[in-house]
């Protein structure tokens, strides 16, 4: 369920990638502060879209706003040098179920 | 600018749309024509098909929202049975988006079958007409809004809505945090809502999820009003100006730089300061006068500009002495 695009450039190359939230309790405040560090780390430009709403994914603010439950597709949207390795380790933490809280 | 956004055109509101807002605000229910609700209303406004229950078709407005009020009812009484029954049917055949009948009244059978048969949405609301009517009003307006979302932590400082923006971790929340501690008020943190109004005023909120929380790097998310009391926060405010923070590529910042121009938001012209951004600068001191000054220039001066004029002013008197 990923496609990556090939843009004109090395350092435009775009990553996309397509998940599903597993997670009982959606998207909530620890793993958004994960994605964010994660993302914050990345020089490049980083969103999540849901439903037609982008956010950066730099902000913890600005995850927690998109209300992601169980079950919500998202779009992970990277370009830059790393683009592909953030994208693979926000797709890892977003895999994990936090069933630990 | 760099951020997240959405497409901020002209949004068409489905009756669904409309239904789900108005069950909230004022009560309203489907009563048939299930089938119908993704239709779109195509004008943002309500009509009282009077004219048209009379048989009169010339500038129907059928694509507004419907109001079946006391008056309509009385009209459709004084009927007979057969008659009411076609008039109904062809305001049905109109296409129009969907019918609400107010005051609770009880919904005649042949409005509701009219609805399942042409999947139009019967809507009932408890209101009487009047008070539906200014309230869909205003709520259609609400929803048709172009809108957008930004990257960008909202705050209103004397009275000026102030959006703060600027790529992450450039002190956003850290600066807003120094206003709120200053006596200004947080309205979101991070991502605002924004609203094109009728009037052309842009208005910003917090997403609900969101709301009268901050994120503060170190800190971690705290709920501003209960640390900084109910005066700190504010659910809604125009949006004045926009600051951007921006951490400059030299080092140094060069003495007399100043870049304040415009840029368009939903289509309307919004100035913008930028604002140099590195340790030992008080940024929110910063903010503060950039909101003081805009202000200033509101009510007519235009500090930087007055300043210059003057010392021309007085150079050329000096040297026209000599």
């Amino acid at each position: 369920m990923n496609n990556s695009q090939d843009g004109a450039g090395e350092s435009a190359k775009v990553i996309v990638r397509d998940m599903t939230i597993k997670n009982k309790r959606g998207f909530h405040a620890r793993p958004a502060s994960l994605v964010a560090k994660i993302a914050f780390n990345f020089d490049g430009d980083i969103t999540i879209e849901k439903d037609g709403t982008v956010v950066t994914a730099k902000s913890v603010m600005g995850l927690l706003s998109l209300e992601a439950g169980k079950g919500t597709r998202i779009r992970i949207t990277a370009s830059g040098d790393g683009a592909e390795k953030a994208v693979s380790d926000i797709e890892q933490v977003l895999k994990q179920t936090f069933e630990e809280l | 600018m760099r951020g997240a956004k959405k497409k901020g055109s002209e949004r068409s509101v489905t009756v669904a749309a409309f239904l789900d807002a108005g069950k909230t605000s004022f009560g309203m229910e489907l009563v048939s024509g299930k089938a119908g609700l993704q239709k779109q209303i195509l004008e943002p406004a309500v009509n009282r098909p009077g004219l048209a229950l009379a048989g009169f078709f010339h500038y129907f407005a059928f694509r507004r929202i419907q109001v079946l009020g006391h008056a309509e009812h009385a009209y459709l009484f004084s009927l007979d049975e057969v008659q009411r029954a076609n008039r109904l049917a062809a305001v049905f055949e109109r296409h129009v988006p969907c019918v609400v009948v107010t005051r609770k009244r009880r919904v005649l059978p042949e409005i509701c079958r009219l609805g399942d048969e042409f999947q139009i949405p019967v809507l009932r609301c408890p209101a009487v007409t009047g008070h539906f009517i200014n309230k869909a009003t205003v709520l259609m307006e609400d929803l048709s809004a172009p809108r957008m979302s930004l990257q960008g932590t909202m705050v209103e400082i004397y009275g000026i809505g102030v959006l703060l923006t600027g790529p992450a971790g450039t002190g956003k929340s850290e600066t807003a945090l120094a206003l709120v501690k200053r006596g200004h008020c947080l309205v979101s943190d991070d991502v605002a809502n924004l609203r094109l109004e009728n009037s052309g005023a842009i208005i910003a909120t917090a997403p609900d999820a969101i709301k009268y929380h901050m994120e503060v790097r170190g800190l971690g998310i705290i709920h501003v009003p209960s640390l900084f009391g109910v005066t700190s926060v504010q659910s809604s405010k125009r949006l004045n100006m926009i600051v951007h923070l921006e951490r400059p590529a030299a080092e140094r910042i060069d003495p007399g730089s100043r870049k304040e121009g415009v840029i368009s938001v939903l289509g309307k012209d919004v100035t913008r300061v930028v604002i140099p951004v590195a340790p030992g600068r008080d940024t929110a001191a910063l903010v503060e006068v950039a909101a003081l000054n805009f202000k200033l220039k509101v009510l007519g001066h235009d500090a930087a500009k007055e300043f210059d004029e003057r010392l021309i002013a007085n150079i050329s008197e000096r040297s026209g002495h000599e």
